[in-house]
């Protein structure tokens, strides 16, 4: 995988993707994508299942290597942290035990991290469940842990893959307004999901995505009606 | 010796691997070594082997001495083998069907960072476990006076074959844990690595009674130098098949196995 630094193309966002194909074993998942990530805002990439969306993520992550075009960034490529679909907490340890695994693998000091960690679980209000083993966690605050996981790194672009599947809508209000807050910091937020609502309150551009292509990136502000609408609208045109 | 030489190179190889790996090395030891099924196994394996070893007494008659050293010689290998499958099964199949693996990954550790990560654990809980079995061998057979057990025990060869048998635990971890990240079908991967270890006891004793049977009764340096010839070939094809899988393995290829 080639991630080219480019200063002209890319001062003025954080990701630059161009003419990305991709195909694995006989279908083509990504057909020629190209959209940008303009700095300190959260883009949101919505798609049906099987669109390309988790195949996209993996390229900008470094994970698989495109057959065709570039991924670019603002910052060095390994300023990207993720956040995967799949809750990965140890079941059988506490949430401090797990924050204090998952710092181990990000090779940063647990003890320096603790602030942090505890200051972010009051935001996500998982405080009061740091000493409990997290096989009695409920969908939603695996969900919660899981992205505090991802936040430990402190990278200025942050992938997030469903990060409000299966949370409840109190959580919801919490990921959300922790995500605003990562904005006000000057982080980049890179999101998809499902719930097509969510997106349309809490992030600033969307990309539609079908069937390999890219069907339209817009501003949310732009949005005159329910995005629900736009995007039926434009998935069933196709 | 050979482990410190594999610590010293690790270090060398890549500046700062090590205090990286050290914390999460010991954050999944003290996972593992916490966990019931590995502390029920190392329990068992620790009293069958005393006891085994107890019960042949201090005959020196050939074909006793020739039964203990090849009893001892197949639990050091069964041992390490069936800890593997456990720590193999707690660390990186456990790692891959839970995402951690993915997230690693996608959170810029690299490739080769997280073999030798998985290398250096599998490796530590195997090794662990069996310099506490030999030192428990050792002690039983200058306590309870086991002489055919001392006569294995101080025998030069078997610097030999613990140098030899130390690499080949390296070698073997490192093998399953590159075809564990790379196969599809985790499962079938589980079960026949398990099935495969617990096939490897009966194959064993199998063949040495039959060698038995068939009045073939090897002296104590002839059974060393067979165990120490296969242990030496084998590793040469683990090193060789090691190089060649590591240097075609990509992260596509790790990623493209997940459950889509």
């Amino acid at each position: 995988m080639v991630y080219k630094y480019s200063q002209q193309k890319t001062e003025r966002y954080s990701i630059l993707v161009s003419q990305i194909n991709k195909t694995l074993g006989q279908k083509k998942i990504l057909k020629a994508i190209s959209f940008s990530v303009k700095p300190n805002t959260i883009h949101a990439v919505i798609g049906p299942n099987g669109a390309g969306k988790t195949t996209l993520m993996r390229i900008i992550l470094g994970l698989l290597k495109q057959d065709s075009g570039t991924v670019d960034f603002s910052n060095d490529a390994g300023d990207v942290s993720a956040m995967l679909e799949t809750d990965y907490l140890f079941e059988t340890k506490t949430a401090w035990e797990n924050l204090e695994y998952f710092c181990g693998f990000f090779n940063l000091d647990f003890e320096r991290q603790k602030n942090k960690i505890l200051h972010l679980s009051k935001l996500l209000k998982v405080d009061d469940s740091l000493d409990l083993k997290t096989n009695y966690f409920s969908k939603g605050m695996k969900r919660k842990f899981t992205l505090l996981v991802t936040l430990l790194r402190d990278t200025s672009i942050i992938l997030l893959d469903e990060p409000t599947s299966g949370v409840d809508p109190e959580s919801r209000l919490l990921i959300r307004d922790l995500m605003f807050k990562l904005k006000t910091e000057g982080k980049t937020v890179i999101l998809t999901s499902h719930d097509l609502a969510e997106i349309q309150k809490c992030s600033d551009t969307i990309s539609i995505i079908q069937n390999g292509n890219i069907l339209d990136t817009i501003e949310n502000n732009d949005l005159l009606n329910d995005l629900e609408e736009f995007y039926f609208n434009k998935t069933r045109l196709v | 010796m050979i482990c410190l030489m594999i610590l010293r190179n690790s270090i060398l190889t890549r500046q700062g691997w090590f205090d990286i790996m050290l914390d999460i090395t010991k954050v999944y030891m003290k996972n593992i070594f916490k966990d019931f099924s590995f502390l029920i196994g190392l329990t068992i394996l620790f009293v069958i082997s005393g006891y085994t070893f107890f019960r042949f007494g201090n005959s020196i008659e050939p074909g006793i001495v020739f039964v203990v050293q090849t009893c001892f010689l197949i639990i050091m290998i069964y041992a390490f083998l069936q800890l593997n499958v456990i720590s193999i099964d707690l660390t990186v199949i456990s790692d891959k069907a839970s995402g951690r693996c993915e997230l690693m990954l996608a959170n810029k550790m690299q490739l080769d960072v997280m073999i030798k990560m998985y290398n250096q654990i599998n490796f530590l809980i195997c090794l662990l476990p069996i310099i506490f079995l030999n030192i428990e061998l050792f002690f039983l057979s200058i306590f309870f006076d086991i002489v055919p057990l001392k006569l294995i025990l101080f025998n030069p060869y078997l610097i030999l074959f613990y140098c030899l048998f130390i690499l080949f635990m390296y070698n073997v971890s490192k093998f399953f844990i590159v075809l564990c990240l790379i196969t599809k079908k985790l499962g079938l991967f589980r079960r026949t690595f398990s099935f495969g270890v617990f096939l490897f006891l009966p194959a064993f004793i199998l063949i040495f009674n039959l060698m038995r049977n068939l009045g073939i009764v090897l002296t104590q340096n002839s059974l060393y130098i067979i165990f120490i010839v296969s242990l030496f070939v084998l590793n040469i094809i683990l090193i060789f098949i090691n190089f060649t899988t590591q240097k075609s393995l990509t992260k596509e290829k790790i990623i493209l196995s997940f459950k889509q």
